[in-house]
Parts: C-alpha cells; structure tokens; sequence
C-alpha cells in the first residue's frame, strides 16, 4: 500500500479581501543543496509547474543558465520562463524531480501543475471535507 | 421646448466646437465619473496565473526531465 499524505484545504484572502478556499501544498523544494520550505498551489489546469523569479533566486538557481525558449500562456504570457529541474519533497514521501517553468514573474504564486506534478503524485481533492490526499504515483 | 431640452441642446453645441483632443479628454473625464459612480465598473480585475494553454513549455520541460534521466539514470 502506497503512503499517503493527507493535507487541509487552506483558507486564503485576496487582495480585495475576498476569501476562498484553496488546495496549497507545504513542499520542500531542494537546489545544489539550498532547500526551501514553500507552499504550492494545485492547479490541475496548469500544463506546467511554475516557479516564481524570487524563489529560484532564493535557492541558488542561475536565470543565464537556464533552459530558454519556454512560453507560458494567460497572465504569465508576458513574462520569460525558462526550465529548471528542482528537487521537491511532499511530507514524508519520497523526493521526487520536478520540472518548473522558472518565470520572471514576481507575484505569481508557486504552482504544481501538469508537467510533472501530477505526472509524480497521485492526488485526490476531497473539497467537501476541505481536505485533499497525495501518494506517489504507482510504479509497476 | 423643455428646459432639460434646451440645456441638452446647448450642450451638444458646445460639445461640437471641441477639436478631437478636447472631445477625448470630456469622454475620459465622463469615464472616469461614471466609473466611480458604478460598481460594475469599478470592480477589480482577477489576476490568473494558470498557464491553461502551455503545451510547448510542457513538452520542453518533459525533454528536460528525459534528458537528465539518461544522463544520471
């Protein structure tokens, strides 16, 4: 039977005050040996995790040398990405490789999207309990 | 003829004498009232971050992901 990690749906406030209750994810993002502890939004409609300028700043990563030619859509559309491969841990399941769209957006939060998020955990969305499930993803 | 008529009438009159710069500066001032006088138009915009239609940037960090696992199995 897999491990299974079992986390709480977080209430957030907008800038216009506004509350909502959102799917965010304590991770630990590791880099060359810096490690970082942040919260990522799930966002299954994302094609591709993001990664804010200032938090791949924080853990060392070298926007020059960085994987060009990534374009994002919507909002971030207006902003360069490039590929960074960064170490994510989820509670006490197993380290796992995430590919971030590394943006020089600011204010855009962390997201865990498609590629490769959702491609390492499985995740279940309880919202009528406020509560959402990760496992990582079956191996045969 | 109504009061409301004749003002209205003497509006557009004056209205009419403006060159186009003056006529886009009345228009934006009108904007800007009416904005703040309506909620609907006053009401913020909501940022979305989610890069929904990113098939490009997902298959080049998916040519990452592969290429680091040959090179580090």
């Amino acid at each position: 039977m897999a491990d299974v990690a079992r986390f709480a749906y977080t209430a957030v406030r907008n800038s216009l005050g506004e509350i909502a209750m959102r799917p965010i994810l304590p991770v630990t993002l590791s880099y060359r040996g810096a490690a970082i502890e942040a919260q990522g939004l799930l966002d299954t409609g994302a094609d591709v995790n993001v990664l804010p300028y200032s938090l791949g700043i924080s853990l060392g990563g070298d926007w020059d040398q960085a994987r060009t030619g990534l374009r994002l859509s919507g909002n971030l559309a207006q902003y360069e990405a490039r590929g960074i491969l960064i170490d994510c841990i989820v509670g006490s399941l197993p380290p796992v490789q995430l590919a971030f769209a590394w943006t020089r957006a600011e204010n855009v939060p962390l997201l865990l999207g498609q590629v490769n998020f959702f491609a390492e955990f499985n995740v279940c969305f309880f919202r009528a309990t406020n509560s959402f499930e990760i496992s990582p993803k079956l191996t045969p | 003829m109504r009061i409301d008529q004749m003002l209205t009438d003497v509006l557009k009159q004056e209205l009419d004498k403006l060159n186009r710069a003056e006529k886009l500066r009345v228009v934006q001032m009108l904007v800007e009232q009416l904005a703040q006088e309506e909620e609907l138009l006053t009401s913020h915009e909501y940022e979305i971050w989610s890069p929904y239609d990113a098939p490009g940037a997902a298959a080049i960090l998916m040519d990452m992901l592969e290429e680091d696992r040959r090179n580090n199995g």
